[in-house]
């Protein structure tokens, strides 16, 4: 039913406008100013607490953000994930008979360690909602 | 039985669910509209970071490839019958995705200020990274591999360079190769048979390109406007609450129908 109901029926129109473009703004910016002190050890606490803010402020403003945003912040510790400085990414496989299906990719942060383990091997042809063709509107 | 029960179960799991399950009539028959609802997106994106090789540049390649890698292929098929000398060169090469961002991992601890040694020059720096790119899926096993390699440089002007190989050599790789699945392959810069496609890579392949993450290497950095999106889903339309119009309307009708019964 709602699925699928094209990008492409004519009378609909990408809106121009955005309602609150300020807390859109407002969370990007955090996330520039996160990503700026990322890079020195000096500031990364001051980096963590911009990456808590941003977190806050979109659950209090209930802004959507998209998975990619989303992963690039360590759900733990906030810390901005870069593969090679603040991240590390493996690929794991516990089964004993190393079947493909129970491949499990790993991202772990690197200052606090904890893991996000993404099951790759159950689902191969699975996407994120937001990059789905039905779904996602490519403009702007 | 149980177990062959379970595994049936666990299938029919998998199968992907329509968007709107719904088995009431009254939810069928309402009506839905399209909209557009803003996404923030992540201003450092992610994707289109990967240079650019043409058909022809992938081609040559992989024919470079497999000169240099046929003799590991030959060493892997012959020591599990006899013994034979390893060449020289398997320990310039590493395969597989864990050993190889082990490696560009590794390369990347210079620039975290704790450590900040410059790697020596005897360390191997594994400045070319061949994946096959459009052969693995899901898309986010590779998707880290712009960024890595950026890290993983050793200077501004010495960059890891990244190279996306066409669909199916990943096929013949593994074959080349004689190991199953092999779609990520590292060299180091130091291998001497490799100098005439170093070069032609070097020349035709552009550096990998991450604005945001400049200040790693000078200290300037830049910041994105936001990344707004759209995605176009739908909402139900439900009948307007207290609709003073529509009332109206339908005391009106009764009436009418009052008098034609009177």
């Amino acid at each position: 039913m709602g699925k699928g109901k094209g990008n492409n029926k004519p009378g609909s129109k990408i809106p121009s406008t955005v309602p609150q473009k300020d807390h859109y703004s407002r969370i990007s910016y955090l996330l520039n100013a996160t990503n700026h002190f990322t890079s020195s050890s000096k500031y990364n606490i001051l980096s963590r607490g911009y990456a808590r803010n941003l977190d806050l402020v979109a659950k209090k403003t209930v802004i959507k953000l998209t998975p990619a945003l989303k992963r690039s912040l360590c759900k733990k510790c906030n810390t901005f994930l870069i593969p090679g400085l603040t991240l590390t990414v493996f690929i794991e496989n516990e089964s004993k008979s190393k079947a493909s299906h129970n491949d499990v990719l790993v991202h772990q942060c690197l200052y606090c360690h904890s893991k996000k383990r993404f099951p790759i091997g159950s689902n191969r042809d699975y996407v994120v909602f937001s990059e789905r063709d039905d779904v996602k509107v490519s403009s702007t | 039985m149980a177990k062959d029960k379970k595994k049936e179960n666990n299938q029919s799991n998998k199968v992907k669910k329509p968007a709107v399950v719904s088995t009431s009539l009254k939810e069928i028959e309402r009506k839905r509209k399209q909209v557009f609802k803003p996404i923030l997106d992540n201003a450092f994106t992610q994707s289109n970071l990967w240079p650019f090789i043409s058909p022809e540049l992938a081609n040559e390649i992989m024919d470079h490839l497999t000169l240099l890698l046929s003799s590991i292929g030959k060493y892997n098929q012959l020591k599990q019958t006899t013994k034979v000398e390893p060449p020289e060169i398997i320990n310039h090469v590493v395969l597989g995705f864990n050993s190889c961002v082990k490696r560009l991992e590794a390369q990347a601890q210079i620039h975290t200020k704790k450590n900040k040694v410059s790697l020596s020059s005897q360390t191997p720096y594994y400045k070319y990274i061949f994946v096959c790119k459009n052969d693995i899926v899901p898309p986010i096993i590779t998707s880290t591999f712009p960024v890595l390699a950026y890290t993983g440089s050793k200077h501004k002007s010495n960059r890891v360079k990244l190279i996306q190989l066409p669909k199916g050599s990943i096929q013949r790789l593994s074959e080349i190769l004689a190991v199953p699945n092999v779609g990520i392959l590292g060299l180091t810069d130091d291998i001497i048979e490799g100098k005439h496609l170093f070069e032609m890579i070097d020349e035709h392949v552009k550096d990998i390109d991450i604005p945001w993450l400049e200040s790693m290497f000078d200290g300037n950095s830049h910041f994105l406007p936001p990344a707004i999106n759209f995605l176009s889903t739908s909402i139900p339309v439900f009948p307007k609450k207290n609709d003073q119009k529509q009332e109206n309307k339908q005391k009106k009708l009764q009436q009418q129908e009052q008098q034609q019964q009177q």
